[in-house]
């Protein structure tokens, strides 16, 4: 640990060349007038919110000193606008995203003020939740290494002395993922610079109230970790643990964290005023510490400048923020109709043919194998999950090896290395964020969650993060990894939390593709679609399916790709049409044949793809059979059968001849008892009467 | 790669694109479809309804998209509303053609200029039908309808085009038809129209009868333009017969809010404009 003095005293603490001390100081006064700027502005109407960097100053250009835009990397906070003015962010670039010009370079208009994004200099888009950058960060550190050791991957670079920084107030501590990353990073040793600035207030709430400590007290027992205790305010305290913090993780020590504690002298955002819930006494206090103040006085106790030039300094800033801000405001406006670009790059694949004569294999070892053979031709894919290895290395020779709850992905570690496959800690956000972090650095990360039901940690990650940072960034960054998850029930003893479905709630966030193949043979080609997306993907497995022998096809090839959005007639027929994915597929042939002793026939489509969804088969079917029901595994009330049967309704309405219907789970969860949970999830009886209703009517 | 506006969101569900916001803006533009008056109960036909079509062998069903209902719906209230009446005249335009080849523009640019100064001799022509009256506005806020394609049709409004001379209004008319067809139409540029023009003459037509946007109260349709024989007079008062670029004006026009006399009169009156005006000072 770490403590530096006051900074007041009669010469300067370091020595520091002073043009670089008065640049910072200009930076400073700056920063200071953006945040003035952007406030008048707002009250113009011409700014829509604002969220000010005030009181980080210090800290932000201390650390930018030791830093290097476009070399190493940053998941900064909102209140780092000195941090990123210090790495060579324009005045104007900031001000444009204020007023949400067309030609903000972090966003285009569509971000709020202080979310920063800027490829070149390797600052990473953010997101407004707090704390949620943490795992993100963790995984572009995490990459470091795994780059330097498999140089010339397409797209990816790295050095291997890089450093990857983050910051999130004291407030953003609070959250799990945060946690969870700062674990990962520790026993990764991972070269992550984690820096907390602590104003003291998370909004209204005061520190005392979000922790029982402050943050270095708090992780004071984290092996691995390096600790500093810093008074940000203080720019000569800022910029020599910026040095020593950013040296020790530059030098492959693993991570580093700063506690620095900093001042708030203007409200949270635009929205909030401080003067309901803090003592006028206690800003006064601040006003005293304000790292401006303090670096003005230490530079002209020095005699680097004159109280004259110090005022000069304030006004040239402010100047040069006005004049920005009028560029900013002669800047672009967006264009309504680009809105929507830039949510997905879907690529329409063309399908291949498959090797019809390959080995029978069953699902489970068609995504296995498919698996191998992406991995053999690109090196940028990375498995990882709960245990997706096989074993401890040394123990390789020794045992069989575990390769996955449903050996998924066995043979894996063996075959590719250690640095291929690889077991994490069951913190399902930190599984996803670290892939959010490597898909950034270029890698096409493959990462596990073991089951469906618990995916939840992690929703944030792929909502929040992954699946808005092509749009939140204008397309500046994407997330290209493929996220495997095992999913559903009919496994009698699978209960409530090994049998769930809810591909709905995923299918309702914009960003993310969603397969739900339903044979080995689409198992494989919807993977190897998967991987050749430039988009998040939600690979749903169904445990059910793995080892059935109906879902048994001969393996396609290491060529074969189905291109998402491509459902698939699974029998012909002329009076009904039948919409499903997944395990009720089979129940639904198994039911279409039922129907047809009854002289009903069933046209059964498997659309094999949620996101997107193939609505032209589906209308070329009801145009032709004039009924319509739907089918899935999930629970009735908003499953997805609902988007299908809304969009029928919408668009198919002239071709019905009947009303739309759905088949589903009863609206409850998945019990343990066999004839419980048979009774809970659809079967082929509730499909086939259904069925048969319908074309009666 | 499906870039947005390439329409891969009809196809599938779940990928939004270009379209969708193109929708949304000429919806929010569009007046509220009316409801139809209440009729009393009609007894049941006493044939069966038409069945929903069957497409057999060799047939392919087009769903019909939202814009194109909603285009429907409109053409379809304007006709069940408006009291439409066809007038059609023929223009020589021996004296708009020595201009516009210099200048390579097309006739829609000098229609629409003629139209402008008609309207100031026949302003009720450019307004709009309501239940208290006719709106009559003083500015000409043009429509110009575009076909997309075959796709879609959408009318982008020239605002104040009776403040425009012919270049400016030629320059107007090709910037708006450009966005339209890339799709990047604001929703102000289709709005506030108070008269239309379409122009389908590059296809040789020789007469149409457009259906008159509603609440405008008059359209004009350009139709081709071909060298035809012509009975010209000469300077000694005989008549000769000399071969012109000849092409007619069909003007669908409300007959509730006024008679063909006045309708007849404007479009004399925007003939002559085309026939007689000095373009030469337009240049």
């Amino acid at each position: 640990m770490s403590t530096l003095d006051d900074p007041r005293h009669a010469e300067l603490p370091y020595d520091y060349d002073p043009s670089e001390l008065i640049a910072d100081f200009h930076l400073a006064c700056v920063a200071r007038a953006i945040d003035q700027r952007e406030l008048t502005l707002q009250k113009q109407n011409k700014v829509f919110f604002e969220i000010s960097g005030a009181g980080h100053e210090a800290l932000g250009l201390g650390f930018a000193r030791a830093l290097r835009p476009g070399y190493d990397w940053f998941f900064p906070y909102y209140r780092d606008l000195a941090l990123v003015l210090g790495l060579g962010v324009t005045p104007e670039a900031v001000l444009l995203q204020a007023v949400g010009s067309a030609d903000d370079p972090a966003s285009g208009g569509r971000q709020m003020p202080a979310h920063w994004g800027d490829a070149a200099r390797h600052i990473v888009t953010q997101s407004s939740p707090t704390g949620s950058q943490m795992p993100g960060a963790a995984g572009c550190a995490e990459a470091t290494s795994y780059l330097v050791q498999h140089p010339d991957l397409p797209g990816c670079a790295a050095h291997a002395d890089e450093v990857t920084y983050v910051s999130l107030g004291e407030g953003a501590c609070s959250e799990g993922e945060v946690w969870e990353a700062l674990s990962a990073a520790c026993m990764l040793t991972l070269p992550l610079l984690i820096v907390v600035a602590d104003n003291g207030w998370a909004i209204s709430v005061p520190s005392r109230d979000q922790a029982p400590g402050s943050i270095d007290q708090l992780v004071s027992g984290f092996p691995g970790l390096q600790i500093y205790d810093l008074n940000g305010s203080d720019y000569f305290a800022s910029r020599r643990v910026g040095e020593r913090a950013t040296a020790w993780v530059r030098g492959g020590n693993g991570p580093a964290l700063v506690h620095a504690r900093v001042t708030r002298p203007l409200s949270h955002s635009s929205q909030d005023s401080q003067a309901k819930y803090r003592a006028p006494e206690e800003l006064a206090e601040e006003a005293l510490n304000d790292p401006l103040r303090l670096l003005a006085d230490a530079l002209v106790g020095a005699g680097v400048v004159s109280i004259d030039e110090i005022e000069e300094i304030r006004q040239r800033a402010s100047t040069e923020v006005a004049a920005a801000a009028q560029r900013a405001l002669a800047g672009a406006r967006p264009d309504p109709i680009t809105v929507v670009d830039k949510v997905v790059a879907f690529t329409d694949l063309v399908e291949t043919e498959p090797d019809r004569e390959g080995e029978a294999v069953s699902m489970v070892d068609a995504i296995n194998r498919t698996l191998a053979d992406l991995m053999a031709a690109d090196a940028r894919i990375r498995v990882f999950g709960e245990d997706v290895a096989d074993a401890q290395a040394a123990l390789l020779d020794k045992v069989e090896g575990k390769g996955g709850v449903f050996g998924t992905t066995r043979g894996l570690q063996r075959t590719y290395g250690n640095d291929r496959c690889i077991n994490t800690p069951i913190a399902e956000a930190t599984i996803v964020g670290r892939a959010i972090g490597q898909a950034v650095r270029g890698l096409r990360p493959c990462p596990e969650i073991q089951f469906f039901d618990y995916i939840w940690p992690a929703m944030q990650q792929i909502r929040s993060e992954a699946a808005t940072i092509r749009w939140r960034s204008n397309g500046a960054f994407t997330v290209p990894m493929v996220l495997r998850v095992p999913i559903g029930g009919y496994i009698s003893g699978g209960s409530i939390w090994h049998s769930q479905c809810g591909e709905s709630i995923f299918a309702h966030v914009p960003g993310l593709l969603i397969a739900f193949p339903s044979r080995a043979v689409d198992a494989a080609g919807l993977l190897r679609a998967a991987f050749a997306y430039e988009d998040p993907v939600l690979f749903l497995e169904h445990k059910h399916l793995f080892r059935q022998a109906y879902a048994r096809d001969p393996y396609p090839g290491s060529s074969y790709v189905l291109p998402f959005g491509r459902g698939i007639v699974r029998r012909p027929g002329t009076d009904l049409t039948l919409v499903t994915w997944g395990a009720t597929v089979e129940k639904s042939i198994q039911a279409a044949a039922k129907v047809a002793e009854v002289d009903g026939s069933v046209e059964v489509i498997d659309l094999r793809t949620i996101v997107p969804w193939d609505r032209q088969i589906v209308a070329d079917s009801v145009a032709r059979t004039h009924r319509l029901l739907v089918v899935h595994e999930d629970t009735m009330t908003m499953g997805f059968g609902a988007e299908v049967v809304a969009w029928a309704a919408d668009e198919l309405f002239d071709l019905l001849d009947a009303p739309i219907r759905r088949v589903a789970a009863l609206d409850t969860p998945v019990p343990y008892e066999p004839t419980l949970e048979n009774v809970v999830l659809p079967q082929v009886a509730d499909i086939a009467a259904a069925a048969a209703a319908l074309i009666a009517c | 790669m499906a870039a947005a506006g390439d329409g891969v969101g009809v196809r599938l569900g779940g990928v939004v694109d270009r379209a969708a916001v193109t929708e949304r803006l000429a919806t929010r533009a569009a007046p509220l479809v009316r409801r139809e008056p209440a009729s009393p109960a009609e007894p049941a036909p006493d044939v069966a309804p038409p069945s929903k079509p069957v497409p057999t062998s060799g047939t392919m069903l087009v769903p019909q998209s939202a814009i194109r209902r909603r285009t429907a719906a409109h053409l379809t209230e304007s006709l069940a509303t408006a009291a439409h009446a066809l007038l059609v005249v023929d223009v020589d335009y021996g004296a708009v053609d020595r201009v516009r080849r210099d200048l390579g523009l097309t006739y829609l640019p000098f229609v629409a200029r003629a139209v402008v100064e008609a309207v100031r001799a026949f302003p009720k022509v450019n307004g709009m039908s309501t239940t208290e009256g006719l709106v009559v506005s003083r500015d000409v806020h043009l429509g110009i309808a575009v076909d997309l394609g075959f796709e879609g049709l959408v009318v982008p409004v020239v605002h104040r085009a009776s403040d425009l001379r012919l270049r400016a209004l030629a320059h107007a008319v090709e910037n708006l038809a450009a966005a339209a067809r890339d799709r990047r139409l604001s929703a102000d540029a289709l709005e506030g129209g108070t008269f239309t023009i379409t122009n389908v003459g590059n296809y040789g037509t020789v007469s149409a009868a457009p259906i008159i946007n509603h609440p405008q109260v008059a359209i004009l349709s350009i139709d081709g333009v071909r060298m035809r024989p012509a009975a010209v007079a000469g300077p000694d008062g005989d008549w000769a017969l000399a071969v012109r670029p000849v092409g007619n004006l069909s003007l669908s026009f409300d007959h509730r809010v006024f008679d063909g006399a006045y309708a007849a009169a404007f479009l004399d009156r925007v003939r002559n404009e085309l026939e007689h005006r000095d373009w030469d000072a337009e240049r």
